[in-house]
């Protein structure tokens, strides 16, 4: 039986090994933990874990998904989008909730799923435009 | 001694609030807020800013704001918080819980230029795209060589230990051509299929990820001209495939 | 949970409260408070205020109405009109106006 790296909160995942470098799509069932490095779309439909070291540049999509390593492109998930304090994400960020740990490098937008309150919607100056998609 | 002011709950204030000291607001204000000193706001806050930013040192929201934050220092949205804007800082932080729609740029390099919001951040995309693709270019190709995990059985292990050596590449371990290749255990639970041919992200995108990506197609422009037969020479125009956006 | 408008800070616009407002700052615009109504020595008021009432150590220019009592500290100045049910002016109060305590 293959031993788990490290401490994982994803159980009997798919894991893409450290040294590992993919170039193309990468899709499945299933948890998926990214230790190396994807050039390419990922798309899983359980929990998706980018860690410490491992890099994607494309798009994401996964049930949830954790980041603590880089990436660059969106992200779009069902659940929660978590990015942890040291990784380095340039991209668009959608999900029920999406949470950033200070100490993180981001760039790009964060797209929760929410109304704002008491006739509040619609003020200010800046793209608010582009909620209406 | 009157250092630290408190908007209370069943205040309004339609206007501008500037000046020293903290603030506590736990109430209502429609405008801007622009001081120097520390902005908490609580679950009962409620602000629009219909003209310029909420802006302070540190800014601690747990309540509902429309408009575009600034921290001098830092940011952050605790559990509660609901934010529609776009928000520049040093330091941001988003608890979990605390909702946020708009555009986020840590570090002290990109806190100038939040209110820009759109064009700076297609910009910083656009940039990033680039710099994908040159990491790309310097990357080695490496396949993954399906025998050796067919063997394993139903694992659900996608790329085995001891496999990935740096040196894989030039074992030439498999053909440069893995497009048809499945390289999943018999359950497919996990599926690499690699066009080698279409590195460049745009290619995957027929079947893309569903959301919206944020990224602007009119960088590529190149789409054939009978897609759009009314463009006229010269007008660049939307890659209608594109059309999730 | 009342609300303190500390010295540091400055106010444009239109004030208003369902609860009890004490002013150290400066305030310009309009104050309208349902409660008691403080303007500490130091503040600087450029407002027609309404308040249940009003007590005034700091400066106001403009004109006042409560519905129970106004008192003018000492040191405090004022300018405007005053109408209220109860007005009292201390020693030391600088006050130009004219006062209405047919409410």
């Amino acid at each position: 039986m293959p031993a788990k790296r490290g401490t994982s909160s994803i159980s009997d995942a798919n894991v893409l090994g450290k040294s590992l470098r993919v170039r193309g799509r990468l899709s499945g069932e299933g948890d998926l933990r990214i230790e190396g490095e994807i050039e390419g779309e990922v798309r899983v439909s359980g929990a998706l874990e980018l860690c410490d070291g491992g890099s994607v540049s494309g798009n994401v999509a996964a049930r949830s998904v954790m980041i603590e390593g880089s990436l660059t492109g969106d992200v779009a998930a069902e659940g929660a989008v978590l990015i942890r304090a040291g990784a380095r994400v340039t991209g668009n960020m959608n999900g029920a909730e999406v949470s950033l740990e200070e100490g993180a490098a981001f760039t790009g937008r964060i797209e929760a799923d929410f109304e704002l309150p008491d006739g509040l919607a619609g003020g200010g100056a800046g793209p608010r435009g582009r909620r209406a998609r | 001694m009157s250092d630290v002011s408190r908007l209370g709950r069943g205040l309004v204030i339609r206007g501008s609030i500037r000046g020293e000291g903290d603030i506590e607001i736990d109430g209502r204000v429609e405008g801007v807020v622009d001081v120097d000193g520390d902005l908490t706001l609580t679950e009962s806050a409620r602000v629009r800013i219909d003209d310029g930013e909420l802006s302070g040192r540190r800014v601690s929201i747990r309540g509902a704001v429309a408009g575009n934050i600034r921290g001098a220092t830092a940011i952050v949205l605790e559990d509660g918080a609901r934010v529609v804007g776009d928000l520049a800082a040093p330091s941001i932080g988003i608890r979990p819980g605390g909702l946020l729609r708009g555009h986020v740029a840590t570090g002290d390099a990109e806190s100038g230029v939040p209110t820009r919001g759109r064009a700076d951040r297609s910009a910083k995309v656009a940039a990033a795209r680039p710099a994908a693709k040159a990491a790309a270019k310097a990357l080695p190709y490496v396949a993954v060589p399906p025998p050796r995990l067919a063997s394993q059985g139903a694992s659900p292990r996608l790329v085995s230990q001891g496999v990935a050596s740096p040196r894989l590449a030039s074992q030439g371990v498999a053909s440069p051509r893995l497009a048809s290749q499945e390289v999943a255990s018999p359950r497919a639970s996990a599926k690499v299929s690699g066009r080698v041919a279409s590195t460049q992200r745009n290619a995957p995108e027929e079947d893309a990820v569903p959301t919206p990506r944020a990224k602007p197609a009119r960088g590529r422009a190149e789409a054939p001209a009978p897609v759009m037969p009314s463009l006229k020479k010269g007008q660049k125009g939307q890659l209608k495939r594109k059309a999730g956006h | 949970m009342a609300t303190v408008i500390g010295q540091g800070i400055i106010i444009e616009g239109e004030v208003t409260s369902d609860e009890a407002v004490v002013v150290a700052g400066t305030v310009r615009g309009k104050l309208t408070v349902d409660g008691p109504l403080t303007i500490e020595a130091g503040a600087v008021v450029e407002a027609d205020v309404g308040a249940t009432s009003l007590s005034l150590g700091g400066s106001i220019t403009g004109n006042v109405t409560a519905t129970d009592r106004v008192d003018l500290l000492a040191g405090s100045r004022l300018v405007g009109d005053v109408k209220a049910g109860r007005v009292t002016i201390a020693d030391g109060a600088v006050f130009k106006g004219s006062v209405d305590m047919d409410v």
